[in-house]
């Protein structure tokens, strides 16, 4: 096991191809927009070979997956990402090569809130640890959410149970917290800069502890959960026997620590924050939505619990 | 609503004051402490001059005595008063012989001033029980927590069940006793913390200038206040089990918090025993945990507000 | 000390839930979703606030000769409550009848009085707020905008932010500098300014928790009647200060906290979550913050209500209510799940608020600064 959690120079390059990509797409200003982004930016992603990763037909595991997800959270890039991983894990290959291609939205999470469900091609339905391939009974009722992505409420039909769920709730887990620790540090860099350049009281608010401490808590919270999605990665690709409990430490870490860079990113930026056109919201928002998306933190929390041998009272 | 204390109140409370201010203190509890005995010479004088019994009296009620049980914690006094100016009389009309020690029966852990107590009132869950002490019946454990504890085993199958209805009563005051014993020994924590940061000097000022100190301590204030008066107002309505409930679980988080917060800006010096932060800070431990703990308050207090029965 | 309510003002909340019951339209949710500024609420609250002011009720804490009937605070805060837990019908004129109104009590001329003060009593008025500034915000000393005296009036440059209620209000109680050369607290000054003067103009800045909530003030040569001064020219800064004190306690926001407790634990209920130890504990540390809020803020109406003059603990409750308010929100998020992030559910409203809870009326840091100076004894800087 390696203790080194830089990366490496391939992942490197993912990460910088991938910046390049969302700045020249403005994938920033479609997150704002909010909806269905432009086709553009999701083939432009497919034609990286981003959803190919950890599959058999791609280049790369987990650890690149993390590296591409890291520059997708730090630009906010729209859309449902880490539930088109799960599905890459569980689909049979002509289902998969269709999200693969960038082809097939995937909708995944537990009737009758779906998220993306008016857009999706393809419907996953969670029960406790299994999976279902599905299909809509019935019309989706399209509902707007707090960060701006269309959900749908829909029946579901089962089709089929799908092999691979458990691989499929790890990468789930890692690529969200790789997402969410990249935008909480984006919205904490974003802060300190604020913090450097408004001026009150005489003197840059970020002379202020009141105003630099909580920035500096942020940041170690911040890296510690990049680092646990970086190793989780690795545990997933070495199909080690902890990987699941990796991959929940590293969801439950990020989740925590994003959420936490977004009220103290408020609190630095103060009424900016709280405008719609401002710095923050568009992130802190998408932060708060995709904490919540399920398989969720308390999934994580029992398989981390299960892997220590403890919790099974109280089950919700 | 008047949350000025009236003349009487203030009258009993300056008057306490001096009195724990020759009688009590952390150096004297350190010194009994240190030989793990209880101090019956305190309880003595706060019963002779009745703030022991205030409860009892015509003219005060709960509310004073909760306010007797703060002021004595701040002082650092170490003896069971809470268990006989506020839980006692809440469960039944005589008094007890003292002291008295309060445990649960479904919690085999050791009992705060077992070794000492005359009496123990065991929590059942429906009732109460009355059981008399032996001397030397109790197995002492040794406790850094600032308190004499004590393991009591044969014991709690003798005695006498109180009517139905008394464990719930007992419970109720119990929390409103530890919640006001913690808002007093909370308050003297973070007294000392502010004396020493307003005086200690680092990097050329006084390191009580530094706002991000400032910010901790004036949430651990903040805190403190609010414990205080939940603790108050619980007490003076009688210790419903909501208002008890909220009270003990509001200050037994802040507890913690306040615990860590003043050692972790007393530095070193606040771990020695020169220093008088251990004397509080430590006992903040052992009330947190008594009675199930935050958590159990908690959910006393969700079950209390939302849940028809608690 | 004690803790009782009187049978008055028992009878007092009884009778005033009752009239909520009554007067509050089937729709009053959808109509309030946008807070006090929205436009709907706005156009409400002139004819609730006008009931409420025939029945007595608006200003009933205020002295007799000045539209009120000299009640105790304690009538006043059980309004409070139960307003603020219903999302504020009286919409932005909460703020008259806290803050503006006394100020002008306490400050103005006899003909500011006369102008102004029966307008409030009634509920007939909107007022807004101009102090923030692009650069001074929680640094409100350091505010630019200029009023230069000229003849019988001053004549007013400059721009505020973030101005709530800016749109509907008729008045805006506006600080200015009078004095170019001076800095930071001296040479500011409190204008009553009407807001349909020629010069100035009203822009709302969109925001994240409802329409009408922000706006940008720009004053272009304004020219405001000297007689609209409220207090000694120069001096405004203590005007200020006097003001903030009944703002900061003036939106009993812990009653809110606790209605949406209500909710989150029917939603619970209803789900058998109720059964789950860690679902129950986490209901009650929020409830215990928010009971921990209220009974600070009873502290501040009590030495009102004893005459004593504003403490810092008016930022003790401050601090309170904001810890409440966020950990409300933190649960609601926990316990709703997906469902909270469905745009305009209970769980997105509170995300919205959450945001806002420790910045509005006076940023957290703010607050805890001025415990730690005047309730401490901790040394400035």
């Amino acid at each position: 096991m390696s203790l080194d959690l830089a990366l490496d120079e391939a992942q490197q390059a993912i990460a910088s191809t991938l910046a390049a990509f969302c700045r020249e797409a403005r994938s920033e200003a479609a997150s704002r927009r909010g909806g269905r982004p432009a086709p553009e930016l999701w083939s432009g992603l497919a034609e990286l070979g981003v959803f190919a990763l950890a599959t058999p037909e791609g280049e790369g595991g987990a650890a690149e997956l993390v590296a591409a997800l890291e520059a997708l959270g730090e630009a906010s890039f729209p859309g449902p990402l880490a539930a088109s991983f799960f599905a890459t894990q569980v689909l049979d290959a002509e289902e998969r090569a269709r999200v693969v291609g960038g082809e097939a939205w995937v909708a995944l999470g537990v009737p009758p809130l779906l998220p993306w469900a008016p857009e999706a091609d393809i419907f996953l339905a969670l029960e406790g640890e299994r999976v279902f391939r599905a299909r809509p009974r019935g019309a989706v009722e399209r509902v707007e959410t707090l960060g701006a992505e269309p959900w749908g409420r829909v029946e579901l039909e089962r089709e089929r149970e799908l092999d691979g769920a458990e691989r499929g709730r790890d990468l789930f887990h890692l690529s969200l917290a790789a997402y969410l620790a990249a935008a909480g540090r984006r919205l904490l860099e974003d802060a300190s800069e604020h913090a450097r350049n408004r001026r009150q009281f005489g003197r840059p608010i970020g002379d202020f502890q009141g105003v630099a401490h909580p920035l500096a808590d942020c940041a170690i919270r911040l890296d510690a959960a990049t680092a646990l999605a970086r190793r989780a990665a690795e545990r997933f690709d070495d199909a080690a026997p902890d990987a699941p409990s990796a991959a929940a430490t590293a969801r439950l870490s990020a989740g925590r620590a994003a959420l936490e860079a977004a009220y103290t990113a408020h609190q630095v930026f103060g009424a900016i924050g709280v405008t719609l056109e401002g710095p923050v919201f568009h992130v802190s928002r998408r932060i708060r939505q995709l904490v919540s998306l399920v398989p969720g933190v308390d999934d994580a929390r029992e398989a981390l619990l299960a892997e220590l041998g403890l919790g099974g009272e109280g089950r919700r | 609503m008047d949350l000025e204390p009236s003349q009487e109140q203030a009258a009993i409370l300056e008057a306490l004051e001096r009195l724990l201010e020759q009688h009590a203190g952390a150096r004297r509890a350190v010194a009994l402490g240190a030989k793990g005995e209880y101090d019956h010479e305190l309880e003595r004088v706060l019963s002779e001059s009745g703030f022991a019994d205030v409860a009892r009296s015509e003219e005060a009620g709960p509310l004073e005595a909760a306010l007797v049980v703060e002021a004595v914690a701040r002082h650092a006094g170490a003896v069971a008063l809470g268990a006989r100016t506020l839980v006692v009389p809440g469960v039944q009309e005589a008094p007890l012989e003292g002291p008295v020690a309060l445990a649960r029966a479904d919690d085999a852990g050791p009992v705060r001033y077992a070794c000492h107590a005359r009496t123990l009132l065991l929590d059942e869950g429906e009732v109460a029980r009355v059981i008399e002490l032996e001397p030397g019946e109790a197995e002492p454990v040794p406790s850094q927590f600032g308190y004499p504890l004590g393991r009591l085993e044969t014991a709690r199958r003798r005695g006498q069940a109180c009517p139905t209805g008394s464990g719930e009563r007992m419970r109720c005051w119990w929390r409103v006793a530890l919640a006001a014993e913690a808002a007093g020994t909370m308050r003297a924590a973070l007294d000392l913390t502010l004396e020493y940061v307003r005086q200690r000097r680092q990097f050329g000022r006084a390191i009580g200038s530094f706002q991000a100190l400032q910010h901790r301590l004036a949430e651990c204030h903040v805190l403190v206040e609010g414990s205080r008066w939940l603790a108050r107002e619980a007490a003076w309505q009688g210790a419903p089990a909501l208002a008890a409930a909220r009270a003990a679980a509001h200050a037994g988080a802040a507890a913690a918090r306040v615990f860590a917060e003043t050692h972790q800006l007393s530095g070193a010096i606040g771990f020695t025993r020169e220093h008088d932060l251990h004397v509080f800070s430590m006992r903040l431990v052992a009330l947190g945990l008594e009675l199930g703990g935050v958590a159990g308050h908690r959910r006393a207090t969700a079950r209390a507000r939302w849940l028809a029965t608690p | 000390m004690e803790f009782s309510w009187s049978d008055e003002e028992v009878r007092f909340r009884r009778e005033l839930v009752a009239f909520l019951e009554q007067v509050l339209p089937p729709d009053w949710e959808q109509i309030s979703k946008d807070g006090p500024g929205g436009d709907g609420q706005a156009r409400f609250s002139r004819e609730f606030a006008a009931r409420l002011a025939e029945r007595g009720w608006l200003t009933q804490h205020w002295p007799r000769r000045y539209g009120g009937s000299d009640a105790s605070p304690w009538l006043h805060a059980i309004l409070g409550e139960e307003m603020w837990a219903r999302g504020e019908p009286r919409g932005p004129q909460y703020m008259n009848v806290n803050w503006i109104g006394p100020a002008i009590m306490e400050y103005g001329t006899e003909a500011q009085k006369q102008q102004h003060l029966s307008r409030i009593s009634r509920g007939d008025v909107l007022w807004c707020q101009g102090f923030s500034e692009p650069e001074a915000g929680s640094d409100l000393a350091a505010l630019r905008t200029l009023a230069l005296r000229d003849g019988d009036d001053y004549v007013v440059n400059g721009s505020k932010i973030w101005t709530s209620y800016a749109n509907h209000a008729e008045f805006c109680f506006l600080l200015v500098r009078t004095d170019p050369a001076s800095r930071r607290q001296r040479g500011i000054t409190v204008l009553l300014m009407p807001m349909d003067l020629p010069g100035v103009e009203v822009r709302e800045i969109p925001a994240v928790v409802g329409e009408r909530y922000f706006h940008e003030v720009f004053l272009d040569g304004v020219r405001v009647p000297v007689a609209c001064r409220l207090g000694p020219e120069g001096e405004g800064w203590a005007v200020v200060s006097y003001a903030l004190q009944y703002e900061r306690v003036g939106a009993a926001r812990y009653a809110r906290a606790s209605l949406t407790l209500d909710r989150l634990a029917e939603h619970a209920s209803q789900r058998g979550w109720l059964e789950d130890p860690r679902v129950l504990e986490r209901l009650g540390e929020a409830s215990a913050l928010v009971d921990a809020a209220r009974i600070l803020t009873y502290r501040v109406i009590d030495q009102r209500a004893h005459g004593l003059p504003p403490s810092a603990d008016t930022n003790v409750a401050r601090v309170a209510g904001t810890r409440a308010e966020q950990a409300v929100a933190e649960l609601a998020l926990e316990l709703f799940g997906t469902e909270s992030l469905v745009h305009g559910s209970f769980g997105d409203a509170q995300f919205r608020s959450a945001m806002t809870a420790g910045v509005a009326v006076g940023a957290s840091e703010v607050q805890l600064n001025l415990i730690a100076s005047r309730l401490l004894g901790l040394p400035r800087e």
